[in-house]
């Protein structure tokens, strides 16, 4: 399953909306989907990729700005020196 | 919500059976405390919300949102624009949201984690409560949390009723909500000495006001609500007048944090029924705050004693914490619904597990048996806190 599709999952899961709602490009909180919700299933979204989310402010407006962020942290995290 | 029923009738019809709701601790420390009592709510929050919104909710704001939604409900009260506009919450709690900072505590310092769920501080914060009323009913009006310990709740109802008084709101929802029924929290009371010392042979029997076995209080959890309007938009709408507030009465003790005082008990009530524009001999059954603590029940009874004089030894005076146990911020509102029902039911709820007099509490505390066919119009509830935060409320029957 791509990134993209189990973030959908994740967020669809914490947010109890359809997860063929979650047009990835459109803005979360146009989805019903707010931002204390996001905050929440971005703890399970660590879990998931084994990653840990920046400490600094990540501007996240969409999935897809969730899924290309944890596929950068997934690269920069995995098998890099800790 | 209440360790003797989630609903009016139910609890009621409960206290006025002596039953009691308190138990051996359901949670799995229990085997390790002294003091392993408690009266839990039995309520499960599964399906009652949607997810992401339970995801926010702490134990305490389940409580506060169940029972303002059966207060709406029993009240048949309809918010329009105009009311939603001023309608007020007026919530009391001592604790908010104990249940999720304890477990945010837990993976910090036991679990080793290095951060906590990002819901924790809407969740633990006091006035969440207040809060998800206001939104979930749509209420703009001011959304204030009390936190006097015991008597928080009382003061919210006390603070609302001055509110609508002062004409700043037609109508608010009142009363309190608690859920502290964690180990950090029990230990804390363990260490002041003031819980009961379990019954082992029968658990349901350890708090016992007014008797000269008693040991102390009992910890509960749960909330109580009530919707209070003017006079003149309540008669408007044709509502079903449970009973009018006529009297609210807040001072301090001023002299100790912990230790109760008869001189301020004895003032706060006076203020009660100055501000009721009540004889003594007008009120017909008193809540007693009866905690079940050594000290307590002697200096309430005393401060009775003092107010109403030759009255006093003919006052039904119950302390129904001997069944629901100690609500701490939601413990007022619970027991003032419980003295309000009073009136409709002509009945006093007993003081359960009285079993042994004391020479210094010498009231009629309505000893373990509940009366019914009483003629009760005016009452009164007690609650006197930590901190010495006094309330008294009197409430009385409405004839139109």
């Amino acid at each position: 399953m791509s990134t993209l599709a189990v973030i959908q999952q994740l967020i669809a899961a914490s947010a109890e909306v359809p997860v063929e709602s979650l047009d990835p490009s459109r803005p979360l909180e146009e989805l019903n989907v707010d931002s204390l919700t996001v905050l929440e299933a971005m703890m399970d979204i660590e879990e998931k990729f084994k990653i840990r989310m920046p400490e600094e402010r990540v501007p996240i407006r969409t999935v897809q700005d969730i899924s290309d962020l944890v596929d950068r942290l997934v690269a920069e995290q995995s098998g890099g020196p800790k | 919500m209440s360790p003797v029923g989630n609903d009016c009738g139910t609890f009621f019809d409960n206290l006025l059976a002596g039953r009691s709701g308190i138990r051996k601790l359901s949670a799995n420390f229990a085997g390790r405390l002294t003091a392993n009592v408690g009266g839990e709510v039995d309520y499960d929050p599964a399906g009652r919300f949607p997810r992401p919104k339970l995801a926010l909710l702490d134990r305490f704001s389940q409580f506060a949102l169940e029972a303002a939604t059966q207060a709406i409900r029993d009240a048949s009260i309809e918010f329009d624009e105009s009311l939603k506009e001023c309608a007020g919450v007026f919530v009391g709690t001592g604790l908010g949201g104990a249940t999720t900072i304890e477990a945010g505590y837990e993976e910090i310092f036991l679990g080793g984690k290095d951060r906590v769920p990002p819901h924790t501080v809407p969740r633990t914060m006091n006035n969440a409560a207040a809060g998800h009323i206001s939104i979930d009913h749509g209420l703009r009006g001011p959304s204030l949390t009390y936190s006097t310990a015991c008597s928080s709740s009382s003061i919210a109802i006390g603070e609302a009723c001055r509110a609508i008084r002062h004409g700043y709101t037609d109508a608010a929802i009142a009363g309190g909500a608690e859920s502290l029924l964690t180990l950090g929290t029990i230990r804390a009371w363990e260490a002041l000495r003031t819980l009961a010392v379990t019954d082992t042979g029968d658990p349901a029997a350890s708090c016992r006001p007014f008797s000269k076995d008693r040991t102390g209080l009992v910890l509960a959890e749960g909330a109580g609500m009530l919707v209070l309007e003017s006079l003149d938009h309540a008669l408007r709408r044709g509502a079903r007048i449970h009973a009018e507030v006529i009297g609210y009465g807040a001072a301090s003790d001023a002299s100790h944090l912990t230790r109760p005082g008869e001189e301020g008990q004895v003032r706060t009530i006076r203020l009660a029924l100055a501000d009721a524009g009540a004889a003594p001999d007008e009120i017909d059954y008193i809540n007693a705050h009866g905690t079940a603590t050594l000290a307590g029940d002697a200096i309430e009874t005393a401060a009775i004693k003092k107010v109403f004089g030759e009255r006093a030894a003919h006052i039904p005076v119950s302390s129904t914490k001997s069944m629901h146990g100690h609500l701490m911020g939601a413990t007022g509102a619970v027991e003032f619904i419980a003295s309000i029902l009073t009136i409709g039911h002509r009945a006093v709820p007993p003081t359960a597990n009285l079993r042994v007099p004391d020479p210094e509490c010498d009231l009629d505390y309505v000893p373990n048996i509940g009366r019914e066919g009483v003629a009760v119009r005016t009452v009164m509830s007690n609650s006197f806190a930590f901190g010495g935060s006094n309330a008294v409320l009197i409430a009385r029957a409405f004839d139109r």
